[in-house]
């Protein structure tokens, strides 16, 4: 019984290390529960509550990255030419990420699984 | 009597979830344009000099991969073409493209890359 709490708590110690080591990835993860995402991107981000609303596991994290930062222009009232999107739900949840927030988000949706590829 | 009060409230929860589910789909409905998956073949040149070529970035105001978009939800792409004619996106290429795009050729395009699954 013994050893098997110490291989349990010793697997547990392993798992939280590993997730230490990927501080982004983690964040993002962390990030994406606390601002609600999935109540319309869906837990895995890829079954979305609409069909009007996106797939975002597997998607490029750069591109997702451009799309935050473009809600953002187009909520802070950005001239058209700075490449914008307006959009009253997006423009508000993207103005409450941090920059930092943005990348970790992108940066984990995008190590998640999905359909999406890079069209022929 | 607590008992009749909490069925009470039950029954009319489940009738604001019923009535809400058929308005959903009721809407689905309206809204969506049948696509042709086969009828984009001759559409998709303007799409694949960029989002057919792996790695393809676009540069403007960050430097960053075009999305991909095989795989993507139908009724996503619809609404992110007809976001780009109206403006509601501002990007210059996907704004020229989607312009000139009927609604039915941009539910054709959708049905024929969210066919794409990976």
């Amino acid at each position: 019984m013994k050893k098997l709490t110490l291989a349990l708590l010793g697997s547990a110690l392993l798992a939280f290390g590993s997730q230490a080591s990927a501080a982004d990835l983690s964040a993002g993860q962390a990030a994406f529960k606390k601002f609600n995402c999935a109540s319309c991107h869906g837990a895995d981000a890829k079954s979305p509550v609409m069909p009007a609303y996106p797939v975002l596991a597997g998607q490029h994290a750069d591109y997702l990255e451009h799309a935050l930062h473009a809600y953002k222009r187009g909520q802070s009232g950005a001239p058209d030419t700075a490449n914008v999107r307006k959009n009253a739900i997006m423009g508000a949840m993207a103005m409450q990420l941090s920059d930092q927030d943005i990348k970790d988000i992108a940066a984990w949706l995008s190590s998640l699984p999905s359909s999406l590829a890079t069209a022929k | 009597m607590k008992l009749r009060t909490n069925l009470t409230r039950t029954l009319s929860a489940l009738a604001v979830m019923a009535s809400c589910t058929a308005m959903g789909s009721a809407h689905a409905a309206d809204a969506a344009t049948a696509g042709d998956a086969k009828a984009a073949v001759n559409k998709t040149s303007m799409c694949i000099g960029c989002h057919g070529i792996e790695g393809y970035k676009s540069s403007f105001p960050e430097v960053y991969h075009v999305p991909k978009i095989a795989g993507q939800n139908a009724e996503y792409i619809v609404a992110a073409l007809k976001e780009y004619a109206s403006g509601a996106r501002t990007f210059p290429t996907m704004e020229a493209i989607a312009k000139s795009l009927s609604e039915q050729d941009m539910a054709n395009l959708a049905a024929y890359y969210s066919s794409l699954k990976n």
